[in-house]
């Protein structure tokens, strides 16, 4: 194969603590995504998930190593790396197709040839379609729920054809069922796509149902734990989830990401909150139904 | 809609007192619910009843004379001093002042919107113009106005400077606040897509605080109304304040109680001018 399409390469990232030694939060992180690959990242609560895609982005900056996107070395943020954060980022102010536009208007797509332009416009449209949007098109976001602006973000960012698409938790704040339609959408959308996406999540399920690699991050510095492929195509259906290879997967990746939750401070305070509520709770069982 | 009517009824009430009662406490529980919205009608009805409450207690104060009438005029005096007024020039006035107020306000707004964007944008703008800023602030507008009549002199523009002196510091900080708490993350979508510094702050500070700075000038339209008498103590020989401290010296209440009102009325015209060009800019903000 070709030259990876993303490729994040000996990065570390320290923050100033407030007792003056810096925190590793990433250390000597090496990963990359190729092609039209479907990379999902999961692990523990603060390994650093949101931290390499923001360092991925470009809004923020390693402290060492550096990350390569199309082979050119990232240096801030740019068009060829589209984001979703988990909450929201629809301008409040511009309806759907305004905001699904906004990228239009801007100084580095100024130069645009009109046939550039007129296969923009084409590309909004079906986005549009392809993701349900039509009904909400004229719409102001706050007209719409979670799970629909959040089509609208996925929309939004992909509307420029960036080379890579990156995610925190874009359906982290959505009802399961919402969810469900939004994962079979982000397949059906990502086989008619040639964009390379990054998507973190907490939720393992998610994680291996829409992705063609799971790489699972280590807390405590945040670093590689495991990688794990997937081995279904990308023609998936719910079914899938219950099959016994899948809940299989599930559970390793789970081992993994217990195994690599460096907070043992939160391990010992679930151990004796068990051992405290197991005492009264034989007095609460006549109440319970 | 029909069944959930029934069942209730059926356990709470049976009777039509009962019923009443029920219906009663419904309405008590709207009113102490906090942020509930309240039928249309009861709301006028209660804005009317402002006004109209402490007319009658005034009313009933001045007929039964327990208040001299140069201390407390009757509704009727103010009445009749408003009619002397219309006739000798109060329109006269009511422009000159109305003139100074908005010359002293947009003046203050030019500057200030955009001394306030910048502060709240640029840590270096900060750096430089808060502090100071800050400082102004809290001196008091009339204190100027020695300095005002030496630096303006006594012509229309020492009034208009008094009233951009009351409230432009105002506009800066207030202005830099909204843009501090634009939330980062739609500036970050804006910079994923491609946007430029230049573009950032058009496209979505400016944009994007447009409505609260329409709020914020609201406000300082108001302040500056209430620095109006304080502009027409320099040398003036017109306008609503300038009669009221006239009227002070010859201690014709009634007048002082008129313009008192008439600034009043004005100020309350303006403001609802200000929330109805609100709802018509920024349609996106009513949810
Ligand atoms: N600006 C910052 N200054 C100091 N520490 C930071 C900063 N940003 C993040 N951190 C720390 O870095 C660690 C990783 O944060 P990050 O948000 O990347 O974790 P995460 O894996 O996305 O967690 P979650 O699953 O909860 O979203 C956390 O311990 C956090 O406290
Ligand atoms: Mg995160």
């Amino acid at each position: 194969m070709n030259a990876p399409r993303v490729s994040v390469e000996g990065v570390s990232r320290d923050y100033a603590s407030s007792g003056g030694v810096p925190v590793s939060v990433l250390k000597d992180l090496d990963m990359v995504a190729s092609d039209h690959e479907f990379v999902a990242i999961v692990g523990a609560s603060g390994c650093g998930k949101s931290t390499l895609l923001r360092l991925i982005a470009g809004l923020d900056e390693p402290s060492e190593g550096v990350i390569r996107v199309n082979g050119r070395a990232v240096t801030g943020p740019g068009p060829d790396r589209g984001m979703v954060f988990q909450q929201s980022t629809l301008f409040p102010w511009l309806t759907v197709w305004q905001n699904l536009r906004f990228s239009r208007g801007l100084a580095v797509n100024a130069e645009a040839t009109s046939r550039e332009v007129s296969e923009y416009l084409s590309r909004s449209e079906a986005l549009l379609n392809m993701m349900g949007l039509a009904r909400v098109r004229d719409s102001y976001p706050n007209q719409l729920s979670g799970g629909m602006q959040q089509r609208v973000n996925i929309a939004r960012a992909l509307v420029a054809n960036p080379a890579v698409l990156l995610m925190d938790e874009p359906f982290g704040a959505l009802d399961a069922q919402t969810r469900e339609t939004m994962h079979d959408l982000v397949l059906h959308l990502f086989a008619a796509e040639k964009t390379t996406a990054l998507f973190v999540t907490h939720d393992v399920e998610e994680a291996i149902y829409l992705a063609d690699r799971v790489i699972v991050l280590a807390a405590n510095p945040g670093r590689v734990d495991s990688v794990h492929a997937i081995p279904w195509g990308r023609a998936r259906t719910q079914d899938l989830k219950l099959e016994g290879a899948f809940v299989r997967l599930k559970g390793e990746i789970l081992a993994r990401i217990r195994a690599t939750a460096a907070v043992h401070a939160d391990r010992e305070l679930l151990e004796s909150m068990t051992a405290r509520t197991r005492a009264p709770s034989t007095t609460e069982e006549g109440k319970k139904p | 809609m029909g069944a959930a009517t029934a069942r209730t009824h059926e356990t709470r009430a049976v009777g039509g007192g009962r019923e009443a009662a029920w219906r009663h406490g419904r309405m008590r529980a709207r009113l102490s619910r906090i942020r509930a919205p309240i039928p249309r009608a009861l709301y006028v009805s209660l804005a009317v009843a402002g006004f109209l409450l402490p007319l009658a207690f005034w009313q009933a104060l001045s007929a039964e004379h327990l208040v001299g009438g140069l201390f407390l005029p009757s509704p009727a005096d103010v009445w009749m001093s408003l009619r002397h007024w219309y006739a000798s020039g109060l329109m006269h006035d009511a422009g000159i002042s109305i003139y100074r107020v908005v010359a002293g306000f947009m003046l203050a707004a030019l500057i200030g919107v955009p001394l306030g964007l910048f502060i709240g944008a640029y840590k270096w703008c900060e750096a430089l113009l808060q502090p100071i800023n800050d400082f102004v602030r809290y001196m008091p507008a009339s204190a100027f106005i020695p300095l005002v009549i030496l630096w303006v002199g006594i012509g229309e523009g020492s009034k208009i400077a008094i009233i951009f002196i009351g409230v432009v510091f105002q506009i800066v900080v207030m202005v830099a606040d909204a843009v501090r708490k634009l939330p980062d993350r739609y500036l970050e979508a804006a910079y994923t897509m491609g946007a430029r510094p230049g573009e950032a702050m058009k496209l979505v500070v400016w944009r994007g605080t447009w409505p609260q700075i329409v709020d914020i000038l609201r406000i300082n339209m108001g302040w500056a109304w209430t620095y109006l008498v304080v502009a027409e103590m320099v040398a003036a020989d017109s306008g609503l304040g300038f009669a009221i401290l006239q009227a002070q010296r010859f201690l014709d209440t009634a007048k002082i109680f008129v313009g008192i009102i008439v600034i009043g009325l004005i100020g309350l015209a303006f403001d609802l001018m200000f929330r109805a060009l609100h709802k018509r800019l920024f349609p996106w903000c009513q949810s």
